[in-house]
Order: C-alpha cells, then sequence, then structure tokens
C-alpha cells in the first residue's frame, strides 16, 4: 500500500479523497491555490502546501508544480479527484514517469476514451450501442446521402461539419424531408462557416442520462456498480443523480453491464470508471467514458455500500479488489441534490462568504462538503458547496427524505440551489421520473423568453 | 492577552519597526495585519527618516537554501542587495529557483530559516529600501 497520497485537487473531492485515505490508515497531503490559503477544509489533510496563484493554469492545473509538490511532500501516489488534472493522459503519464502511482487507469487508455471517434470504435468492437451516424461527412450526391440517412434511421439531426452555435443545423423527421433538409442546412452552414459539408446522426428528442459505474484491478477482476440517472442537469452540467435508474428493466442493464466489462477488459482498464448514455424508448446509446471518480460515485456507494475511492486506491496499489460481482447486492434508493453558490434563477455562480452552514442530518442522510461557516466561495474555481445524498426505501421514500433533508439546510451568505432543488422534488415531473435531459435547458429557456 | 490586545501590540511593534504588513499562514491558521497610513506618518516630515519595507514572497513552493555555490556569501539580516540580484534560493525537486529583490535595498530581517518548507507566495524576506 502507499505511504503518503497527495491529492491533485481542492475543495469537496479532495475532502472526500480524504477520508479514504484516514479509513485506510494512509497519510494524505494536498495542493492549494493562494485563493484557497485560508479555506477550513486544509486542516483535514497531514500536510498541505500553496503551489501557485489563484488561477488554476498556475496551480490546480500547473502540472510541473504538482508533481514537485508530490516530491516535496514525499507522496508516493497522486489522486487527480475530478475536474482538472483528471482525464489528462499527459498528467497521468508525467507522474508515473516521475516514479509516482496515478490512481486511474493507464495514460494510453485516458487519450483513446478522450478522443471520441476511437472511443466510439472501442465501444462498438465490444458490442456496446452507439448513437446511429455517417461516420464522417455526408456526401453530396443526394442518392448517396439518402442511403446513408435512411441506414441511420428517422428522426435524425444534420448538422455543420465545421459548425456549432446551432447553425447550419436541421431535425428531418421522415425520409420525404430529407433532400429540402440537406439543401436548408447546407445552404447556412455555407453561409456562415463557407463550408457547406454536413454530417449525419440519430436525433433523440427526449432521452434521459444513464451511466453505469465499473471498477477494475490489475489482476482482471472486473464488476459493475449498477447504473445511475443523470437527467437533470443544465447546459450538460448535471444537478440530481439517483441510484438506479427508475423505469429501466433491470435485465436490460445487467446486460450492457456484462458489454461494458468485456469492454474493460479488452482496454485493460484499471481503477474506477463510467460509461455515459443516453437512453430513449428502451435503447442504450453510449456517449463517452469518464475515466476517473465522479461527483455522482456517492448514489452508488449508498445503494451498494461499497467505498469506490477506497478500492480506487487499492487497485492502483496493486491489490485485488476487496469484493466479487457476487457481492455486489443493491438495496434501496439514493438520490442527491448538489448544492451550489449559484443564483437560482439562472444558475449564474455568485461567490461570497459563507456566513452560515447548516447541513443536514438524520438516517440516510449524508453531506459530502468542504464548507464551514466563514469560508470564501471564490470566482475562481465551480460553486459546489456540498452534496445532499439521501437514502430510502424505494424512490418516493427517497424523494421523502431528500424533501426533509432540504428543509434542514441552511445557507446564509451566498445564493444557492437549495430552494430550486426543493421545487424539483415537489414537482410531478420528478416525481413521476419524467424528467429528460433537455427539460430544464427547455424550462429555462420558456422562462427567458417570457422575461424578455 | 485578549485577541484584541494581541493585534494592537503587533500594530505598535508593525509601526516602531516601519512595517507595513504582516501576514502569517499554516495548515490550521491564518492572520494577515495591514497598518493603514495613520496621519501622522503620512507627513513628509516622518516618512522621509524611515526606509519603505517591503515583503518578498515566494516564487515557487520548496525548501529555503540560504546558501549556494552561485553565491559567494550566506544571506543574512543587514546585507546590501542589488536589484535583481539572487538573494537566495528555493529548491524543489532538484531545481533551484533564485528570490530575487526587484529593487535594490538591504535586507532587514530574514522571515525563513535553512531548509524550511516554505508555500508559493510565503514572505521570506523583508526588504528596507532607502
Amino acid at each position: 500500500m502507499f505511504r503518503t497520497v497527495l491529492i491533485a485537487n481542492r475543495g469537496e473531492v479532495a475532502v472526500r479523497i480524504a477520508r479514504a485515505c484516514r479509513a485506510l490508515g494512509l497519510r494524505c497531503v494536498a495542493i492549494f491555490s493562494e485563493a484557497d490559503r485560508r479555506q477550513s477544509y486544509l486542516r483535514q489533510f497531514d500536510d498541505a502546501l500553496c503551489i501557485g496563484p489563484s488561477p488554476s493554469l498556475g496551480s490546480y492545473l500547473n502540472i510541473d508544480r504538482i508533481i514537485r509538490a508530490a516530491r516535496l511532500l514525499d507522496a508516493d501516489a497522486v489522486h487527480p479527484g475530478y475536474g482538472f488534472l483528471s482525464e489528462n493522459a499527459d498528467f497521468a503519464e508525467t507522474v508515473q514517469a516521475a516514479g509516482v502511482t496515478f490512481i486511474g487507469p493507464s495514460a494510453a487508455v485516458i487519450r483513446i476514451m478522450g478522443d471520441k471517434i476511437q472511443a466510439r470504435r472501442t465501444m462498438a468492437a465490444s458490442g456496446i450501442p452507439c448513437l446511429p451516424g455517417s461516420d464522417g461527412a455526408l456526401p453530396s450526391d443526394l442518392s448517396e446521402a439518402q442511403k446513408i440517412c435512411d441506414a441511420i434511421g428517422y428522426p435524425l439531426i444534420v448538422k455543420a461539419a465545421a459548425g456549432g452555435g446551432g447553425k447550419g443545423m436541421r431535425v428531418i423527421g421522415a425520409a420525404a424531408d430529407l433532400a429540402a433538409g440537406i439543401a436548408a442546412a447546407s445552404n447556412e452552414a455555407e453561409r456562415a462557416f463557407k463550408n457547406g459539408v454536413l454530417y449525419a446522426e440519430k436525433f433523440l428528442e427526449n432521452p434521459r442520462h444513464i451511466e453505469l459505474q465499473v471498477l477494475a484491478d490489475r489482476r482482471g477482476n472486473v464488476v459493475s456498480l449498477g447504473d445511475r440517472d443523470c437527467s437533470v442537469q443544465r447546459r450538460h452540467q448535471k444537478l440530481v443523480e439517483e441510484a438506479p435508474a427508475h423505469g429501466v428493466s433491470r435485465k436490460a442493464v445487467a446486460e450492457l453491464g456484462r458489454m461494458c466489462l468485456n469492454a474493460c477488459n479488452t482496454m485493460g482498464y484499471e481503477g474506477a470508471g463510467t460509461f455515459e448514455f443516453l437512453y430513449e424508448n428502451g435503447n442504450f446509446y453510449f456517449i463517452e467514458m469518464n475515466t476517473r471518480l465522479q461527483v455522482e460515485h456517492t448514489v452508488t456507494e449508498e445503494i451498494t455500500g461499497i467505498d469506490i475511492v477506497a478500492e480506487q486506491l487499492r487497485v492502483a496499489a496493486g491489490c485485488a479488489l476487496s469484493f466479487t460481482q457476487a457481492d455486489v447486492k443493491f438495496s434501496a434508493h439514493a438520490i442527491e441534490c448538489r448544492i451550489n453558490a449559484e443564483d437560482p434563477e439562472v444558475f449564474v455562480p455568485k461567490p461570497g462568504t459563507v456566513e452560515v452552514w447548516t447541513p443536514p442530518a438524520g438516517i440516510g442522510v449524508r453531506v459530502d462538503s468542504h464548507i464551514q461557516a466563514g469560508d470564501v466561495i471564490s470566482p475562481f474555481y465551480d460553486s459546489m458547496l456540498a452534496k445532499i445524498i439521501v437514502c430510502g426505501s424505494d424512490r418516493d421514500d427517497a424523494i421523502r427524505q431528500m424533501e426533509v433533508a432540504l428543509s434542514e439546510a441552511q445557507i446564509r451568505g451566498v445564493p444557492s440551489t437549495i430552494d430550486f432543488h426543493a421545487r424539483l422534488m415537489a414537482s410531478n415531473e420528478f416525481r413521476e421520473g419524467k424528467i429528460t435531459a433537455n427539460f430544464l435547458d427547455r424550462v429555462l429557456s420558456k422562462k427567458h423568453a417570457r422575461s424578455t | 492577552m485578549t485577541p484584541e490586545e494581541i493585534v494592537a501590540r503587533l500594530r505598535d511593534a508593525m509601526r516602531a519597526h516601519g512595517v507595513g504588513e504582516l501576514s502569517y499562514r499554516d495548515s490550521h491558521t491564518s492572520y494577515r495585519l495591514v497598518l493603514e497610513q495613520s496621519p501622522e506618518s503620512a507627513k513628509p516630515g516622518v516618512t522621509s527618516e524611515r526606509p519603505a519595507t517591503s515583503v518578498i514572497p515566494s516564487p515557487e513552493a520548496g525548501r529555503i537554501r540560504l546558501s549556494h555555490p552561485l553565491r559567494s556569501r550566506k544571506a543574512e539580516a543587514g546585507q546590501v542587495v542589488a536589484a535583481g540580484e539572487p538573494i537566495f534560493f528555493i529548491e524543489s525537486d532538484g531545481r533551484l529557483f533564485a528570490v530575487e529583490s526587484r529593487t535594490a535595498g538591504r535586507i532587514a530581517q530574514l522571515l525563513v530559516r535553512e531548509s524550511q518548507l516554505v508555500d508559493y507566495g510565503a514572505p521570506l524576506i523583508l526588504l528596507e529600501s532607502p
């Protein structure tokens, strides 16, 4: 096992990792930036070193300074947490080259999964379903393009290869609309980007975001820890996560899990990883794989009783996973709400000083946070204050528990998303499990349209 | 002593030594005292007699190396340094980073000791500039 683990991160995840280190009896040290100099959570480490200025490029994203800090603090392993350098293959490589263990998969695997086309091809080779698409530019010959699009199926979306910002984009509902749609999108793309090249992919109108957690050790043991639903998101930022995903066939999840485990074996995957999917009409479509710990790992821990971070540390040290697939039992339903210091109407981060922070407590309530009254939420980093996680006997019970927990939680000094979550928990859309990945953006754009 | 009394004493000591700012940090505590210019010290007659004091912060996290082959003498209080002169070094994973003064002056006080592990930005030297 390691003697000293350096946490190359800040805030909530740094505290989470420190907890796992202490549980395993490992010394744990951290880096911080000038902006975090006075944060109360720094007390939770055995040692900590300020390595650079507040902007992340000079500190939390500075590979050279982090490696030197690892040496200065006598660390023999580095945990990257999530965000920052957690999926940076160069960082993983540099850490290993310095003779320090990177807690995560190999740089080669991180690199493959970071390239969308390569990742998709790797998954397809393992039989994992991917979103059907043209896999490159649509030919300018209409009958050729028609053949490709018919094979993808309708509705589909054609997008400008050179584009972005919604320009040169058309949703095509049926084969009959294809010619007109392609012409319109191509003209628009030509005008906007001086490039009319389009590509096509299957269009999902109301997909849910469902993901699968895996853990793998270096000895060929790979286990699936089941699924999570993370459909409550705004501009691809997740706000609420739950496990398991309600209303999804357990048989389908188990089958998908087997495919993911195969893919892990093929890649030689090590550590914790998440396969992300869009889910619509009973079908899963692979989006990407996250080669790191995720914010929402907590809901999986709550329903399985497995400490994912402790297992990451074990497998990085070359030990076997402490359990097998047969030991994984799913019980109950867990929900996590991310409490951010944001304007609850527009979700814009609002820095400030936390004057009061009263976390909820009680049976089945878990709060992962680095915040104490007096701490400053700086404008340099993301504004997450805390994660409130509850565990109930079923989904309805978990929602009730979350409502109680949110009513107990109190934050003064900075705005927070507590009230947003309380309204969401009370909404029919959430209670009936009807929320899809674009739900919030739609609601907010309607609101915006009304107010302007 | 109450915290207020401690602050009052520190303030008096800062005035007496012409120190404008005092900051301290370890992994448990941090504080920073900034002396606002009092009307009295703002008088031209008073300030001209007292040299301006500034703090040189650490350019990197690392260990203090007060003596080094690149410098003939070990850094000490009282030494006069030229602008841009390396006063001592910070060693970090086998690399040396020079601690330089941007201006010419005299080392009023060394705030660190040999081999001490310092943070990025930690106060290293109190420098008096004429």
